[in-house]
């Protein structure tokens, strides 16, 4: 198995090199004048060219790439010249920021997610299980954009219990102030993970219960709920896979979101430096969602292997 | 000698006339999928919807491009604007309808072209393997291993604002994991012994992907990309409201509703109203594929 | 090897088909006269295939699936090939078939080496053999109606519309169908009717040579034997050649004239169906022979089959059998027994035989201990 483990983990070296070349080659084509911004108003060709040379912009695709990614491995972003700081550390807030969303959303959504599922399945065919199926339509329906905007309007606009957006103050907030702030956005995000995760536990679960392994669990006499518990064991595999991507795009889809919250995180960072065509930030900002997708593909990937021993290839 | 059955001289069994006509693949499947409430009730509210934005101008007199300044922002019900009127004075029913069309095309567009690329792609990889195989698969996982969202915003970003680049990026999204559907399905085909059989007919690759592997493919693809419109309409007019999809004054939901947001406190439920409609139309296309994956699923055995 | 009879009338139920005159205890071959008169259609010599399983992260090992077979098979003849599972019959029909590349050796088909064929000459050639598969349900496309299966290979060989409609009405009448199952869907039939139509498509292209591969051991008893007389009757009617691969020794021995008897990817025994029951030299054929239930108490008991069969990636050196063979000799493990013609018409590869054979021993018979 260890052999396995080895593979899985070098897979997920050329993915990652390749997501690097994919993030370089996107950005090389966008639209704009990297320079801009850099060169002051009455810059001449001369000092144009100057400093395209300075900054390395002359040199072939290849190079720039090999240059940047050595420069990624040593942990320099590069500098953003519209936020007048190194890239990395916005890159480090601004990813602080969004994994203290993710973590509450991914809670929030795997958490009642599969505790719908569990319900639906054990309930099956009841309205119980009905209603959540419907519920579950809906998350995976519903645009997180739109849910956001009703949340404002039910709890910002008419009832006034919630701050429409920004993040908990960092000193003087304390828990119950974290909870007002994270609460929206939070949900907005958790949304489409209660409907995906709840399904894929209702139908994992429906197909373990099938199985033939559960009838001689029931004959030997085990009740109910020690029932459930082997079930569940053998039901996880792909709860877990699909609660590990959840987590992915949660950590990388949350542009839409944070932008409607004013929540400071990668996503919003990512947004406005496109708008303002800053290239250093996208690039890096884009790389560190991708990258941590990839790393939390091949956590869930390994942790497969670790809990599901039909995974494992006999040598 | 050998235990040996005594077996009467050769005469074949008879043949059962008189059979019932059978009943086509087909013909199964549409029996079953209309007998789906769930699912013909999204159909129909699919149907209603296209058909609604198709002829919009017949549904309405009002312009959805020039609005009248000083009807701003009334109310879901007011006097000759029966679900309000927007930031600028235009009537929202109008605008609705018009801008269905964009955001059914801008959902349904990438679909069909990245099902169609996606499937060529996974099935020759799943039917050639190798090496082949090999490289177009990894190809394939290096796009996979981004959030789709951040992926189509890069690409939107990479490629401008408008509807046909955002039309675009969705589809390159799309590509990647349709393949992966394509590819699975080829290689569970492709041991099966009528695939043998074909090959021993002396027929090309081309000819067996075409007739043998492509049909029998169809199904899984099929009900997965059905499922991806709904996500489609949904990115799209996320990238619409994030301002890189259509551009104004064009309307369409997702532009729309970014628009409105600075109403949500004046006209709470008109600034809603695109949303929704986003909502109805996603949940209608993933009705209507659940619908179609339990039809196409008969056990044939 | 005689030329199939004319009648089925002409001989006695218990005599397998195709034997016209020799009865079921003669093992005794036929003249020569007879032989010459069949043409070799087909000869396959020193086939050899093996594939390669990833055992590591960097190693690799081989699976010998087809080891050095070689046989002839005579126009209008039927060849058994039996064998347990796993010992490379089905291989080495693909291998014929040229579904797989072989390592080694040469198939030729009417004198001509298939391999040295391209193109549309290879198409052409190929068209002669085909081959009925044995799962009768996987063997069809559920998306396409039984006609239009049937219709591919002629589509792919260019016959126009109403030539194939034509042929496929010919082809259901033999098999026993009835034209109105040309619309129906597999899963509408029954596995015996299944079966009719992958004989139905494999005669399509009207093939000299047709390979069974354990064509009738997914199908209840009884409709193995209506599909068993089917393959006899179209096989007089067609002047068809077969080669006919199964585990079951029964089967075999009811369809064939020749039988190879294979093992770990070798040939072990060639002979005469009688010739293998009356008299079986191979410890592996006595020990697959005892395990049949029989009647007959006059059968002398062989030594019974020991142990699993051993891995194909690392099979035993010298003879593969030793391992499981109860008159395994130091010999065995040394070297590998070649083929000798021990009886007229039978071949034989075991040390037990020949000039390695022990002093003092009998023909045909083995010690029943260990040595």
């Amino acid at each position: 198995m260890t052999l396995m483990l080895l593979r899985r983990l070098g897979l997920a070296i050329p993915t990652l090199l390749g997501v690097s070349v994919v993030i370089f080659l996107l950005m090389s084509v966008l639209p704009g004048d990297p320079l801009a911004g850099l060169l002051a108003q009455d810059a001449t060709a001369a000092d144009r060219a100057a400093l395209t040379h300075s900054l390395g912009l002359d040199a072939p695709l290849a190079v720039r790439y090999v240059r940047w990614l050595g420069d990624v491995l040593h942990g320099d972003f590069g500098y953003s010249p519209y936020r007048k700081r190194d890239v990395s550390e916005l890159l480090g807030t601004a990813f602080a920021n969004t994994v203290r969303l993710a973590v509450a959303a991914a809670a929030l959504g795997i958490g009642t997610g599969v505790t719908l599922g569990v319900l639906a399945a054990v309930m099956r065919g009841r309205v119980i299980d009905r209603l959540v199926s419907m519920l579950a339509m809906t998350g995976i329906s519903i645009p997180s954009y739109w849910i956001a905007i009703l949340l404002i309007i039910i709890f910002s606009a008419t009832l006034k219990w919630l701050p429409a957006g920004g993040i908990p103050s960092a000193n003087s907030g304390g828990f119950l102030d974290y909870v007002q702030h994270v609460a929206m956005p939070a949900f907005a995000s958790a949304f489409v993970s209660i409907g995906v995760t709840a399904r894929m536990t209702r139908a994992s679960l429906l197909e373990t219960y099938s199985m033939d392994f559960v009838d001689l669990l029931r004959a030997k006499g085990l009740r109910s709920w020690q029932v459930l518990w082997h079930v569940a064991k053998t039901a996880a595999s792909p709860v877990l896979t699909v609660a590990g991507l959840q987590v992915g795009f949660l950590l990388g889809g949350s542009v839409l979101v944070e932008t409607i919250f004013s929540w400071p995180g990668l996503g919003q960072l990512i947004f406005q430096a496109i708008a303002a065509r800053d290239f250093k930030v996208l690039q890096a900002g884009v790389l560190v969602v991708a990258v941590t997708f990839v790393l939390m593909n091949l956590l869930v990937d390994v942790l497969q292997l670790l809990i599901d021993p039909r995974l494992r290839k006999v040598a | 000698m050998v235990a040996m059955v005594q077996v009467p001289a050769a005469v074949p069994a008879t043949p059962d006339t008189g059979a019932v006509a059978p009943r086509s693949y087909l013909a199964e499947v549409r029996t079953r999928f209309l007998h789906n409430r769930a699912g013909m009730i999204a159909v129909s509210a699919l149907v209603l919807l296209a058909v609604a934005a198709l002829v919009a101008p017949l549904l309405s007199p009002y312009d959805p491009l020039i609005g009248n300044a000083t009807r701003r922002l009334l109310p879901i019900g007011s006097a000759g604007h029966p679900l309000g009127t927007d930031e600028q004075g235009r009537d929202m029913l109008t605008r609705l309808l018009y801008g269905g069309r964009l955001s059914l095309l801008t959902g349904m567009l990438p679909v069909i072209v990245s099902t169609v690329i996606g499937t060529v792609i996974g099935a020759t990889a799943g039917y050639l393997g190798g090496p082949v195989g090999a490289v177009l698969m990894r190809t394939m996982d290096m796009l996979y291993a981004f959030p789709a969202i951040m992926l189509a915003i890069a690409i939107s970003a990479s490629l401008g604002p408008g509807v046909t680049n955002s039309v675009l990026a969705i589809s390159m999204v799309f590509i990647a994991p349709i393949s992966r559907v394509a590819e699975a399905a080829t290689r569970r085909v492709i041991f099966l012994e009528y695939i043998e059989a074909a090959r021993l007919s002396g027929a090309s690759t081309a000819c067996i992907l075409r007739s043998q592997v492509l049909p029998n493919i169809f199904n899984p693809i099929f009900v997965y990309a059905s499922g991806l419109i709904g996500l489609s309409i949904v990115i799209a007019s996320g990238l619409s409201f994030l301002g890189m999809g259509a551009r104004p004054p064009v309307p369409e939901w997702g532009f729309m509703l970014n628009s409105l947001r600075g109403a949500i406190y004046v006209q709470p439920w008109v600034a809603a109203l695109p949303g929704f409609l986003i909502f109805v139309t996603s949940m209608s296309c993933n009705m209507m594929s659940d619908a179609l994956r339990d039809a196409l699923d008969i056990k044939d055995a | 090897m005689t030329m199939p009879t004319g009648h089925s009338d002409a001989t006695n139920a218990l005599t397998p088909p195709g034997t016209g005159w020799r009865s079921a205890s003669d093992g005794a071959t036929p003249s020569p006269a007879t032989r010459t008169q069949s043409p070799v259609l087909l000869r396959v010599e020193g086939l050899r295939k093996r594939f390669s399983v990833r055992t590591g992260l960097c190693s690799k090992a081989y699976v010998s699936a087809v080891d050095n077979v070689s046989f002839t098979v005579e126009a209008g003849t039927t060849l058994g090939i039996v064998g347990e599972t796993g010992c490379g019959k089905s291989t080495t029909a693909r291998l014929v078939l040229g579904l797989i590349e072989p390592d080694a050796g040469s198939v030729a088909f009417e004198g001509v080496d298939v391999q040295t064929l391209t193109g549309p000459r290879r198409k052409t050639v190929r068209r002669n053999m085909q081959m009925v598969f044995q799962d009768p349900y996987s063997a069809l496309n559920p998306r396409m109606s039984i006609g239009e299966s049937i219709a591919f290979p002629l589509r792919v060989h260019g016959y126009s519309k109403a030539e194939q409609r034509e042929r496929i009405e010919i082809l259901l009448q033999q098999v026993g169908l009835h034209s109105q199952h040309a619309s129906y869907y597999p899963h509408q039939m029954s596995g015996g009717q299944r079966q009719r139509v992958n004989i139905a498509r494999a005669l399509a292209l009207e093939p000299r040579l047709v390979i069974a591969d354990e064509a009738v051991s997914a199908l209840d008893k009884s409709v193995q034997a209506q599909v068993l007389n089917l393959l006899t009757d179209l096989q007089e009617r067609l002047q068809l050649t077969y080669i006919f691969i199964s585990h079951d020794l029964n089967v075999v021995q009811y369809m064939s004239d020749r039988v190879l008897v294979m093992y770990l990817g070798q040939i072990v025994e060639h002979c005469t169906p009688e010739a293998l029951y009356a008299a079986p030299l191979h410890p592996y054929t006595k020990a697959l022979l005892a395990s049949i239930p029989d009647v007959n108490p006059d059968q002398p008991p062989a030594a019974p089959l020991e142990g699993e069969l051993p891995s194909p990636l690392s099979p035993p050196s010298g003879c593969r059998f030793r391992t499981r063979c109860a008159a395994a000799m130091p010999v065995c493990a040394a070297a590998r027994p070649p083929m000798l013609q021990e009886r007229p018409g039978h071949f034989v590869a075991c040390h037990l035989y020949g000039p390695s054979a022990p002093a003092g021993t009998d023909e045909g018979h083995i010690p029943l201990t260990n040595h």
